[in-house]
């Protein structure tokens, strides 16, 4: 059990309100903390593949982590999730413009085909 | 004449030659769509001999080279393109379009914005402009071009 949060480390935090802020970080191990741990190990997988950064609390942000204190790490958290957001926006909003060109692209194709003359 | 009626009869289609070379367009295009590449080539590169002053083989030519990652083949394929001598404004916008993309895989940024810019000149209203103004913000979104507010300065 000790394992997984070891190897999420110090960069992530497992606590995710700004109530449990002065918790042991290790109280998940013995409360549900395989899920919780899972779940974190899941997002910041997520946010890696993403981002194409090393996971949560990485780049400018992790040094954020040990300075914030007590009082920074929701407010962290909440910071990686944004950042997520905004990437998951950026990706989303490529996507539909390239289906978008895509098909603009095919009409245009098929345009000059019918316009070919013998 | 009969040289003409036949190749469209051979095809299967009893009517003029331009159906044929339609056909076969679609046919090239579709065979590129499903990524037989091969295939679809040597129906455009017929279809540049067949149809010398039509856009469609060189068009074709490019895109194809494009997705094998010949840029500067396709470039060239592009250009020839759009010096078709039955060339409307639509296919040479993207005649335009084309040549940008062959020029950014060349890691040529600057210039396949240029590209894409003068596709937006040539046909401001139609739909290949709106492409690539797609392509010039997909560029800024992944950071190859300067973000626009950085561009305009």
């Amino acid at each position: 059990m000790a394992g997984p949060i070891k190897q999420v480390g110090p960069q992530v935090q497992p606590i995710p309100t700004r109530d449990d802020v002065t918790a042991d970080v290790n109280r998940p191990k013995t409360e549900g903390g395989a899920d919780l741990v899972q779940a974190i190990s899941f997002a910041a997988k997520l946010y890696g593949s993403v981002a194409g950064v090393g996971g949560m609390g990485g780049g400018p942000l992790g040094a954020l982590t040990g300075a914030g204190g007590a009082g920074g790490t929701g407010s962290m958290d909440q910071w990686s999730l944004l950042k997520m957001q905004q990437d998951l926006q950026r990706e989303s909003q490529i996507f539909n413009t390239l289906s978008n060109v895509s098909k603009t692209e095919h009409e245009t194709r098929m345009a000059a085909v019918r316009n070919m003359r013998a | 004449m009969a040289a003409k009626q036949s190749f469209a009869d051979l095809l299967g289609l009893k009517s003029s030659n331009a159906q044929a070379l339609q056909f076969l367009g679609e046919a090239a295009y579709l065979w590129m769509y499903v990524g037989q590449y091969d295939k679809a080539s040597k129906v455009f590169e017929a279809l540049s001999i067949l149809a010398p002053n039509d856009p469609v083989g060189y068009l074709g030519c490019a895109e194809i080279m494009l997705n094998q990652g010949k840029f500067k083949e396709s470039e060239k394929a592009a250009q020839q393109a759009s010096q078709a001598a039955n060339i409307a404004r639509g296919p040479l916008a993207f005649a335009h379009v084309l040549r940008g993309q062959a020029l950014m895989g060349q890691s040529k940024a600057k210039d396949a914005e240029k590209a894409w810019q003068k596709a937006c000149e040539i046909d401001p209203d139609g739909a290949t402009a709106a492409t690539a103004k797609a392509r010039i913000e997909i560029a800024r979104l992944c950071g190859k071009l300067p973000a626009a507010a950085a561009a305009a300065k």
